[in-house]
């Protein structure tokens, strides 16, 4: 009978242990984690390299890019659902200019002229970079 | 109605002598012309026109026909002058003109000649003017009869008068001839007409003896009826010799009256034809000869009904005698004298124009009298000056030229003072002002641009003064139009040529010659308008030279340098730009072509460096701002 009863219990925390696992995953991959965990997943964005960007941007769609420059010109921008969207420009190494769209959300500081930005990216499908966060330098 | 009436003179004819005298007559009045022109006609004569014919104004004006009456006159459209109710139609006027002139040039020898003839036609009149038993006259009528024949003769067989005479004094002599021989016949015959009435008259006279009673008679019976069947004989004997004798009487008048009236007919005819040559001084000769051979008086030829009358168109109250010829001949030179002397007198007081007029007056009816034979050469060349220069004016005035006309008109003036000007020097002075008013407006016209209403004027222009002085600078005129057509070719080759520069420098002078021309206008326009454009570049590029900015250079002269490529400031501008600003230019051209190509991030990155070069760029602010706007809207709409 006691034998019986040790049989049970360690099935049960087979159970718990691959549960716990199960949703420690999830929340790791959830973005609520990341949010929670700021500097978590910034390896994912490659460095960004203008010159062959700018020769073809619509095949860069899709990829991640750590863009860093200085805020040249804020060129336009719109009322959105979540608030103001920017086009801005950047001045990156080269003497290039990359215009960068910055949803509202994704700016968690006042955007100036001439300030050194670090720009995390995705590039949409025609070729614009969209930032996913934008950070002082 | 009879139609050939006896006349006041007394001959009297037979109806049917009367009948064949009418033929014969006619039939020698329509042969007359063509006679006059083979023959009888002197040379210079005019031909006859019917003869005669009265003046056709007056017909319906018989107040000016009284008025003319003794007035000789020229009507130039019929070329008839008219005497005294008689007219001449004397024919080509151009040809007596010359004649006339050709007698104002006449030398005084030559005249000389002539003047011997008439003195020698004078002469017979002489002889033949006294009365038969004139104590004036040293011969009787005969004898001096046969001198003015012998006189006649010398005029025929000379040839040096013959070709003033132009046969008249033969023909006068023939026909005087003709007319010897018919009178010598009719008193011929008259004597056998007279030795038959006397016969006539014996046998009246015993035929009158018969008028005895038979029961006078004594005897027998028998022997009385013997006696007037014998009686009875020799009366029907007698009767019949009556008959023979009144046959035989009216044989030879028959025979003798028509033969002395036709040639006393084609006499007087002869004289009216001498009349209508204008011969006066040989129808006077002719005249008196006539009245020494014919002692009966005339042949009455005119009467209203009469049908040589009709044919001959003569004046119906004009009795055809040779009274009446020789009174008609000796009027016409009465006034012939007149007008000469009216000639002589103008001629004194300076009045060449009257003085030419009145002459040629008397030409016209007198050419062949000695009166204008003895004129003197230096007077006749005066009016010949007149003459010429008012036939050269009035030629200038035909033809329109207006210049010559006027020198003309001057130089007739100062010759003939009392030629009246007023007339054709307003006529001159108008068709000059009309045609310089209208010469005027062409030119208005035509610097308006107006080259229809410009060539319309110059036409009329022409039209009244044909020799304008204006038209020697025809070239002028015509240069103007020449002038236009060489702008517009000039202006079209530089539009080729996109050589805005020489059409700018005589764009005055294209903006005059193509004011017609909208769509040359509207090209010149634009020329101008894109070579200020090209200035104003070229000024900018200047000024942004010189501030240190090749890329605002630059800028400022490629858009004019690719409109006007062929502008060689502009081209030489560009080329010192791309050189100095060829980075910028390779940026901005890359830039434009990505947009092209719907790259617009990379356009968008291109633009932006452009503008960190040239921060003031427009352009590239606005390409920036549009490909901005779309990069955004396309972002914010995914």
């Amino acid at each position: 009978m006691r034998a019986r009863r040790n049989k049970k219990s360690g099935t049960w925390i087979v159970a718990a242990v691959v549960g716990a696992a199960v949703l420690l995953a999830a929340l790791l991959f959830s973005g609520a984690v990341g949010s929670l965990l700021p500097h978590q997943g910034r390896d994912k964005f490659g460095a960004f390299s203008p010159d062959g960007f700018l020769d073809n941007p619509r095949s860069y769609a899709g990829n991640k890019y750590r863009v860093v420059g200085t805020l040249d010109n804020i060129l336009d921008s719109g009322n959105t659902s979540d608030g103001i969207t920017r086009l801005i420009s950047l001045a990156v190494e080269g003497g290039k200019f990359i215009p960068v769209l910055v949803p509202a959300k994704s700016a968690s500081f006042a955007l100036q002229r001439g300030q050194g930005v670090v720009a995390y990216c995705s590039i949409n499908p025609v070729g614009l970079p969209v930032a996913e966060s934008i950070e002082k330098k | 109605m009879n139609p050939f009436p006896v006349s006041a003179s007394g001959s009297v004819f037979l109806p049917c002598v009367r009948l064949l005298c009418v033929g014969l007559i006619l039939a020698f009045s329509r042969a007359l012309p063509a006679q006059q022109a083979n023959s009888a006609a002197p040379p210079g004569t005019a031909k006859i026109d019917s003869s005669v014919s009265p003046p056709p104004s007056s017909e319906s004006k018989p107040e000016a026909k009284k008025e003319n009456e003794n007035l000789s006159a020229l009507n130039p459209s019929t070329g008839a002058v008219t005497f005294n109710g008689f007219s001449w139609n004397i024919g080509d006027l151009p040809a007596l003109d010359l004649r006339y002139e050709r007698f104002l040039m006449e030398n005084q020898s030559m005249m000389k000649d002539e003047e011997a003839y008439y003195k020698m036609l004078n002469q017979i009149g002489n002889l033949l003017t006294g009365r038969p038993f004139d104590s004036t006259q040293q011969l009787p009528l005969q004898g001096r009869y046969q001198q003015s024949f012998e006189i006649l003769r010398q005029i025929r067989l000379n040839p040096q008068w013959t070709r003033f005479d132009g046969g008249c004094s033969g023909q006068i002599m023939d026909q005087l001839e003709s007319l010897q021989v018919k009178v010598r016949e009719s008193q011929d015959l008259k004597g056998i007409s007279a030795k038959l009435e006397e016969n006539r008259r014996n046998v009246e006279t015993q035929l009158r003896m018969f008028r005895l009673d038979p029961n006078t008679q004594t005897g027998s019976a028998e022997s009385r009826a013997k006696f007037l069947a014998a009686e009875e004989t020799r009366h029907a004997q007698l009767e019949k010799e009556k008959e023979r004798i009144l046959s035989e009487k009216t044989k030879y008048e028959a025979e003798s009256m028509p033969g002395l009236a036709i040639a006393k007919a084609q006499f007087q005819v002869y004289l009216f034809t001498l009349i209508a040559g204008r011969r006066f001084q040989h129808v006077v000769v002719a005249a008196k000869l006539y009245q020494s051979v014919i002692s009966d008086g005339d042949l009455g030829l005119s009467q209203k009904n009469n049908p040589l009358v009709k044919e001959s168109k003569i004046d119906p109250d004009m009795p055809l005698t040779t009274t009446s010829a020789a009174q008609i001949a000796s009027e016409a030179q009465e006034e012939v004298r007149r007008c000469v002397d009216a000639y002589k007198n103008s001629v004194a007081a300076g009045m060449l124009d009257a003085a030419d007029r009145t002459l040629h007056q008397a030409f016209l009816l007198g050419e062949y009298m000695p009166e204008l034979r003895g004129l003197p050469l230096a007077s006749r060349g005066q009016i010949l000056s007149v003459r010429q220069n008012r036939k050269q004016m009035v030629s200038a005035l035909n033809v329109r030229d207006y210049a010559r006309a006027e020198e003309k008109l001057n130089a007739l003036e100062k010759l003939a003072p009392d030629f009246d000007p007023s007339a054709t020097r307003m006529l001159i002075r108008k068709a000059k002002m009309e045609s310089d008013a209208y010469l005027a407006k062409a030119k208005n016209a035509l610097f308006d641009g107006d080259h229809a209403a410009g060539e319309s004027a110059i036409k009329e222009a022409a039209s009244i003064w044909p020799t304008n002085p204006a038209f020697d600078d025809k070239d002028k005129i015509a240069g103007e139009f020449d002038e236009q057509m060489k702008l517009k070719r000039k202006l079209d080759e530089l539009l080729v040529r996109s050589d805005f520069r020489a059409i700018a420098e005589r764009g005055e002078k294209f903006a005059a010659a193509v004011h017609d021309d909208p769509d040359r206008t509207k090209k010149l326009r634009e020329a101008i308008k894109g070579l200020n454009e090209m200035e104003r570049a070229l000024a900018k590029f200047e000024e942004m030279g010189k501030n240190g900015n090749p890329y605002a250079a630059w800028e400022a002269i490629d858009e004019v340098a690719a409109r006007y490529p062929k502008d060689e400031k502009v081209a030489l501008a560009y080329q010192e730009a791309t050189v100095k600003a060829s980075d910028y230019i390779g940026g901005v051209r890359q830039a434009r072509e990505c947009e092209k190509q719907g790259d617009q991030v990379a356009a968008l990155s291109g633009y932006l460096w452009a503008l960190s070069k040239n921060p003031a760029s427009e352009k590239i602010k606005l390409s920036v701002k549009t490909l901005s706007a779309q990069l955004l809207k396309t972002a914010t709409a995914n």
